[in-house]
């Protein structure tokens, strides 16, 4: 496998690449810090005043990222596999790495590496504009940098890593399983914005066992509705069977791009 | 890298009753076919023929379903046994367009265990080294084509699969390819290639394989397809109004002859040139001019695919 993780990060180690993407995404989660500071100015002012001057305040800033980190980590992930389908370059992979599931794992290992950094690197980045922007809003940092403020800081950032490589792994299954870029991306952002939330609407007691609500939940460190173990076994549950069925169906099917 | 070592039987390609099925739809039908170690084989047949389909179950892109294949000795379910020995150009060349060309080379070499020198040997013998560093997106049919086999030559390969590789060549390159090729054979890499420009085959191509509708209808040495050849012979009477009672002389003697802008066509004459001469002759007709014209391979190979001979 070492092979076709060091092919794969030839491939991705344009300066122009890794540079945008990471661009996009900070560019994404500075904006979640601003909007989530905006909504100060709505009714309940005083009470997100008091949310947001907690150890774990800059998380709640940022939750609205989450849903921009999914759409990063579900689009990277669904174009990265289904393109080598669409464009007709696993041909030439498969001729030099026949090992299927070794090649995908390959690639698996580098698409949630670079996930993983661009998430934290947006994180991070967004911390000192959140620490810098806040006080102009009324809400006080003073609880972010203290001990449990550091720790809280550093847990937020792995339950958002977790709650992207979540996505991650939905758009690398629908790429595998659809092969072509436009209709994986298209079919996991509808299932995800629009799909899920009807059947959670429609069928509350959903909440606790579809993908997307225990991957938000993880991103938020638990919700009312979903608590945060709860949501790790459910979403571990989920990636385990989304792997499968990608591996199934790369090994089975065959290969006629 | 991979071992030299041909399979101990000298067949680089083996298929018994080999079949794929799409629902209803027989793309390929039952074909049986040996091809020697260290041959040129030319595989032709007209579009939706099989062919490319043929090459997917050899490198087990597909799987068949009936029927067994072996590459190099090795059965088509393992892969990983016979390909790190096998160079391959399917369905046109498709690279990272984004990338350089020496970087594509990079990626494949580092997934199959290919040095890094020999991606220099590879862009230096289908003469890209110049252009290494350009971005495919910016390179020609004909450049893609070149960076195509490149990447084929890769691992220094026993067997070489390439779909119609002379496409978008232009003639140099596609004498340089035939030179290669030619190399290539005489180092003992056995070559198997699909291509529509039959004129290309006749030159470099041992063996040769004909497909129709998923069914082989000829597999054998290229000697034995021409063999197959028909003959045509060609009477200019030395004064153009006898063109018509020089047919009817013939036909009346039994030949297929008839008229045709200026001359008059034999079929099927084999040898019996000076037999007509007399008969002509007897009947008060100078020839002019007996030629022999004998059909090319593409005329051959339509006429196998027209009547279905095996």
């Amino acid at each position: 496998m070492r092979r076709a993780i060091v092919a794969e990060w030839l491939k991705v180690r344009r300066a122009s690449i890794l540079g945008s993407t990471a661009a996009i995404t900070v560019a994404l989660s500075v904006s979640a810090v601003i909007v989530g500071l905006h909504e100060l100015d709505r009714p309940r002012r005083k009470a997100n005043i008091g949310l947001y001057s907690q150890v774990d305040g800059f998380q709640a800033i940022l939750a609205h990222s989450t849903d921009f980190l999914a759409i990063v980590g579900l689009g990277f992930a669904a174009f990265a596999f289904s393109t080598e389908f669409s464009s007709g370059t696993l041909r030439n992979l498969l001729v030099r790495q026949p090992r299927r599931l070794t090649l995908f794992a390959g690639k698996s290992v580098v698409v949630a590496a670079l996930v993983t950094a661009f998430v934290l690197i947006a994180y991070f980045a967004s911390y000192p504009v959140a620490l810098v922007t806040a006080p102009h809003y009324g809400v006080s940092t003073a609880l972010w940098t203290t001990s449990a403020g550091v720790r809280s800081l550093f847990s937020g950032g792995l339950d958002l890593v977790l709650s992207t490589l979540g996505y991650t792994i939905l758009g690398a299954v629908l790429g595998l399983v659809l092969r072509s870029p436009a209709p994986a991306i298209v079919a996991g952002l509808a299932y995800v914005f629009a799909i899920e939330g009807l059947l959670t609407n429609s069928f509350p007691s959903l909440t606790s066992v579809l993908f997307a609500s225990q991957l938000d939940a993880i991103g938020h460190g638990g919700t009312i509705d979903v608590g945060y173990r709860g949501a790790l076994v459910v979403a571990l549950a989920w990636a385990v069977g989304l792997v499968v069925v990608g591996g199934v169906d790369l090994r089975r099917r065959d290969v006629a791009a | 890298m991979p071992s030299p070592v041909a399979p101990a039987d000298g067949v680089a390609i083996r298929a018994r009753g080999l079949t794929k099925r799409y629902g209803s739809r027989t793309a390929v039908d039952g074909i049986d076919l040996d091809i020697p170690t260290g041959v040129i084989a030319g595989f032709v047949g007209p579009n939706g023929s099989g062919k490319t389909t043929t090459i997917r179950m050899l490198l087990s892109f597909v799987a068949p379903t009936a029927g067994t294949a072996e590459v190099l000795g090795v059965p088509v379910d393992r892969p990983g046994d016979y390909l790190p020995r096998v160079g391959a150009l399917i369905e046109g060349p498709a690279f990272y367009w984004w990338l350089s060309g020496r970087r594509n080379l990079e990626i494949l070499a580092a997934l199959g265990g290919v040095s890094a020198a020999r991606v220099e040997e590879v862009l230096a013998i289908v003469e890209l080294g110049e252009r290494a560093e350009d971005r495919v997106l910016g390179y020609s049919l004909g450049m893609k084509q070149r960076l195509g086999i490149a990447a084929a030559l890769l691992p220094a390969p026993d067997l070489l699969i390439l779909d119609e590789p002379a496409n978008g060549l232009d003639p140099s390159g596609i004498q340089d390819m035939r030179r290669l090729l030619a190399r290539l054979r005489d180092r003992g890499v056995t070559i198997f290639i699909s291509s529509h420009i039959l004129s290309e085959l006749e030159q470099i191509a041992d063996w040769i394989l004909v497909l129709k509708e998923g069914r082989l209808l000829f597999h054998g040495t290229m000697a034995d397809l021409l063999v197959r050849r028909r003959t045509t012979w060609m009477l200019v009477p030395e004064r153009p109004e006898l063109l018509d009672p020089l047919v009817g002389l013939l036909t009346s003697a039994g030949y297929d002859a008839s008229r045709h802008n200026g001359h008059v066509r034999l079929e099927g004459l084999q040898g019996r040139a000076a037999a007509v001469n007399r008969l002509a002759m007897e009947g008060g007709i100078v020839l002019d001019e007996i030629s022999q014209v004998r059909s090319n391979l593409e005329e051959t190979f339509l006429a196998i695919t027209d009547g279905g001979e095996r």
